[in-house]
């Protein structure tokens, strides 16, 4: 066809998505939880997976989203469908804004537990098992499905 | 193991938290699933003339009419309805669409919902028709360089419809002989850009022969001139000049003229389906002629460009 069709990007393959999307990022919370595991003799608990590194892997995936739908070039767009990314855009940054939110609370309660007395440490232990924890060891699960679905209704590139 | 049976118990308290949220996260995925449209982007390629445009406008028209019935069809945003009106205007007043022209390319946008009552509520495709000048399929045929544009959307379209104009056919056909030298030239063509500006240079081959691929004849209400004496004459009247009256497609007449079209290009038809493995036939389509009260061709055309 002509030189630039030749050498542009194009949609990626599955197998590629996830080992950009998936893999390389949730690789090292996922292996500081193994070795965390095999430490603790084989045994699990709410501090086995850092929950503050998946917060902040999630919302770095999430940031990388919302940049390609910002950045993407798209053939015969029209205002339209600009808007329709721009729907989309905000809400991944609000998504983005929320994980690293949480990542800011658990890293504070993490170091307010080490540092204050006792009796505020049990609480904030408390509050990152009970409440902070479960939601960051749930929203990898959502960020994935949620970047999957945006690539396949926005034939996103991957990393933006 | 019972090692680690005996955590999982004693972690069963926050592995209950985590379970409400995995729910919570799964039915905010499916909101998110039923909600997001999957583009469907349809090349047309055709040459200069060959009605492209005004296929793709009285489809679209239809699809606003609800004279679609094979889909659950509607127009997606304000400027493909913008465009459909004031095209329709003009066809309406019997102006003929000019050429369309670099600068007056654009996307007509549909969503549409077809299969099953689960695929209906689980699945919204956002069918996109990229509207080119035809002169950008002629310059791929003869291998040139093409408006950058119109390479990257057929480098990323999902389903390629080929438009033959009925109407270089029909030409000379008082002899009783469809224009033989119209489909040498048109088989050629559509050989070159499929075989080489498509397929050959698309970054990823094995996908590209898994696209929908459809042979589309427009104008094909010309068949109904196809026993007058001077069908030259008539055909170039209606088919290029003027706007020809709605009418109804005269079904022998239009059956006989499908007959010998198809017979003509076997060659072409033969390539398509052995080059591609998913390649949905021949749609005899007219933007003005209805059969049997329906727009003739354009639920089969919608139905050969859908994913399967």
């Amino acid at each position: 066809m002509t030189e630039n069709t030749r050498t542009s990007k194009r949609t990626l393959a599955f197998s590629f998505w996830l080992l950009i999307t998936v893999i390389f990022p949730f690789a090292p919370p996922v292996m500081e939880g193994l070795i965390r595991f095999v430490v603790a003799q084989l045994s699990l608990n709410a501090r086995t997976f850092n929950g503050a590194s998946l917060a902040l892997t999630s919302g770095l995936l999430l940031f990388f989203v919302s940049l390609a739908l910002q950045n993407q070039a798209y053939p015969l767009d029209d205002t339209d469908e600009r808007a329709k990314r721009k729907v989309w855009y905000a809400i991944s940054l609000m998504l983005t804004f929320f994980c690293l939110t949480l990542y800011i609370c658990i890293t504070l309660l993490d170091a307010l537990a080490e540092f204050r007395t006792p009796a505020f440490a049990q609480i904030a232990k408390e509050l990152i098992e009970d409440w902070f924890g479960p939601v960051a060891f749930v929203s990898p699960v959502f960020v994935v499905i949620y970047s999957w679905i945006m690539q396949f209704g926005f034939n996103l590139e991957v990393g933006g | 193991m019972e090692q680690i049976a005996t955590s999982l118990l004693a972690w069963l308290p926050n592995a209950g938290a985590i379970v409400v949220w995995i729910m919570i996260v799964m039915i905010a995925s499916l909101f998110l699933y039923i909600r997001i449209e999957r583009p469907h982007n349809v090349s047309v390629i055709g040459f200069p003339e060959a009605g492209k445009t005004t296929l793709l406008d009285k489809v679209c028209l239809a699809i606003y009419k609800g004279r679609i019935y094979s889909v659950d069809a509607q127009l997606a945003g304000r400027e493909t309805l913008k465009q459909v009106e004031a095209e329709n205007a003009l066809l309406e007043q019997k102006i003929r669409l000019g050429s369309t022209q670099d600068q007056d390319m654009r996307a007509y946008r549909t969503k549409i919902k077809f299969g099953s009552f689960l695929n209906k509520a689980l699945k919204t495709y956002a069918v996109n028709f990229g509207d080119f000048d035809g002169k950008d399929s002629k310059q791929l045929s003869e291998g040139n360089v093409v408006h950058p544009t119109f390479a990257r959307w057929v480098n990323r379209a999902d389903a390629f419809i080929f438009a033959v104009d009925v109407m270089g056919c029909l030409k000379g056909y008082e002899s009783k002989e469809i224009n033989k030298e119209y489909v040498r030239k048109a088989t050629a063509a559509f050989k070159s850009v499929w075989g080489v500006g498509i397929k050959g240079s698309h970054t990823n081959k094995s996908k590209v022969e898994k696209l929908p691929v459809v042979l589309v004849f427009t104008k094909s209400d010309l068949f109904n001139f196809v026993d007058e004496p001077n069908v030259t004459e008539l055909v170039q009247q209606w088919g290029k000049e003027e706007i020809p009256p709605v009418r109804e497609v005269d079904r022998l007449k239009f059956h006989k003229g499908e007959e010998k079209i198809m017979e003509e290009f076997k060659e072409l038809r033969t390539f398509f389906a052995q080059t591609s493995k998913n390649y949905r036939g021949e749609v005899f389509v007219s933007s003005f002629g209805d059969l049997d009260g329906h727009p003739l061709g354009f639920d089969e055309l919608l139905l050969a460009v859908l994913p399967k």
